[in-house]
């Protein structure tokens, strides 16, 4: 029998948010994390907007020792200040200072770049000039995608599976999908879960080139990302990341951890790059059969909002297609949706963790963000309108959904259910 | 610089590879890479941080010889 899996810390790194109150307030708020970001202009990007986390050094500064913190870049900065926050709200032991590794608890945290400006400013440039002594012994765990989680291990002493995932725009969903999957299937008590991903305009390039992105819009920084929208113009680019405590529910009553939500069920699949799916668009059946799974292993709860993928592309529409399609759900009773990205942009590897904690911030706190930046609904979702709120709601929901879909027409999806003790 | 000068720098150069800050005060001559917690692969980390804050170049053959606080020393003598 599989055991129940629930939450019981998150910690967050997001645009505009340091910190998970801060980002909760944002949310509730509208507050936008997206900035003008003078790199991307300088560097002759078509967007020039991003969604950046403050800045991190004191924090970090704060949260760790010189030693475990020495050597590290911005994507396991991000990641250390998120597991850091996660872990000291579900009240995981400071294992740094016990000489034993906990053998019950682990961590699934993924990136999709990785630390690829560490590659670009320093592996390259000094392997060139063959001074690779100057490389110094972090430089691996700085760009190896498992750098990160094997970083945070070795604070928290986590003696359990220590890996990363790495599944493009779906890496953040994935990793809570896996974790909550073996926390669920009994090998372990407690694992930390989600995604991490830099600021980088190395890895946001190719997306500006392919004309992914969004361009500036004439109302400034905060009105560039624009999910559902008639005129969406591509997806705003952004870093961070967000880590949660999952724990199985018997290991968080025997410890008295505070639950804050619970992971009904979660699926992982891809549409082949079959039936219209490619390497860089999804399949609709592909998402549809990936929602579908989602909803069947969580036991096919009524759904009260969904935190969609929604990026500001043209796949948005298409996207609301397949959750009405795997909800069967007819417009009256669709249930809300939202865009988190309108908010902190699209950090990728970070994403679906991101929106996951957002979820998670929603369902405590008893409210429903609105979609930022939708004057005009996309002419294909105009008979969902009243189910899509432009401004926050305060409502009391019982399960929010949750989705990320990626390059190589790969997909997440997530079940939350509010924490009623029961 | 004096001696004492020389060994209080080398302290705070250490600060990163130490895990208790309150240790750092106990380091002095004999006090070896190993017992610092920095292993054969890392030692590379500290000859960089000896560079920056030294300006002082140390060459493969040096590094190689280093084993403690002392030997960090002499390279400035």
């Amino acid at each position: 029998m599989r055991r129940r899996v629930v939450i019981t810390g998150v910690g967050a790194v997001a645009p505009g948010a340091l910190g998970v109150s801060a980002f909760r307030d944002n949310l509730r708020h509208g507050t936008s994390g997206i900035v003008r970001a003078p790199e991307l202009e300088s560097l002759r990007f078509h967007c020039r907007d991003a969604g950046l986390p403050p800045t991190v050094d004191e924090a970090l500064a704060r949260a760790l020792r010189p030693d475990q913190r020495f050597g590290t870049n911005g994507v396991m900065a991000f990641a250390l200040l998120a597991a850091h926050e996660a872990a000291k709200q579900a009240g995981l032991r400071a294992a740094a200072d016990e000489e034993t590794a906990d053998p019950d608890a682990g961590i699934v945290l993924g990136t999709g770049a990785g630390g690829l400006e560490t590659v670009v400013h320093d592996v390259g440039p000094l392997t060139a000039a063959g001074r690779m002594r100057r490389l110094g012994s972090t430089i691996v765990e700085r760009f190896m995608p498992s750098g990160p989680a094997a970083r945070i291990a070795g604070v928290l002493g986590l003696g359990n599976r220590v890996s990363a995932n790495s599944s493009a725009c779906a890496t953040g969903t994935e990793a809570i999908v896996l974790a909550a999957d073996w926390i669920a299937s009994g090998h372990a008590e407690r694992m930390l879960a989600g995604g991490c991903e830099g600021v980088s305009a190395y890895a946001w390039a190719g997306f500006d080139g392919m004309r992914l992105m969004a361009t500036p819009h004439p109302d400034g920084p905060t009105a560039s990302a624009r999910p559902l929208s008639a005129d969406a113009a591509g997806f705003v680019p952004a870093g961070g990341a967000g880590v949660l405590v999952l724990e199985s529910l018997a290991s968080a009553r025997a410890r008295g951890a505070a639950v804050l939500a619970e992971i009904l069920g979660g699926a992982i699949g891809s549409g082949g790059q079959r039936g219209g799916g490619t390497m860089t668009a999804p399949s609709g059946e592909g998402v549809r059969r990936c929602l579908s799974r989602a909803f069947e292993s969580a036991g096919a709860p009524r759904i009260d909002g969904i935190n969609g993928h929604l990026t500001g592309t043209m796949a948005d529409a298409r996207e609301v297609a397949a959750w009405q399609d795997a909800l069967r759900s007819a417009p009256e009773s669709f249930p809300l949706l939202q865009a988190t990205k309108s908010l902190i942009g699209h950090a990728m590897g970070a994403a679906g963790a991101l929106e996951a904690i957002a979820c998670v911030c929603q369902l405590g706190a008893g409210f429903f963000h609105g979609t930022a930046n939708l004057e005009r609904l996309h002419p294909e979702l105009e008979h969902l309108a009243a189910a899509i709120p432009t401004s926050s709601l305060d409502v009391d929901l019982e399960t929010l959904a949750s989705a990320s879909f990626g390059f190589g027409d790969v997909n997440a999806a997530i079940v939350l259910r509010r924490w009623t003790d029961q | 610089m004096t001696q004492t000068e020389r060994l209080v720098e080398i302290r705070q150069m250490l600060r990163p590879f130490v895990r208790d800050d309150d240790r750092l005060e106990e380091i002095g001559p004999t006090t070896t890479l190993e017992a610092l917690g920095v292993d054969s692969a890392r030692v590379i980390d500290v000859v960089l941080s000896f560079e920056e804050r030294f300006s002082r170049p140390v060459t493969q053959e040096e590094e190689s010889s280093l084993e403690s606080v002392a030997d960090l020393l002499a390279l400035l003598d």
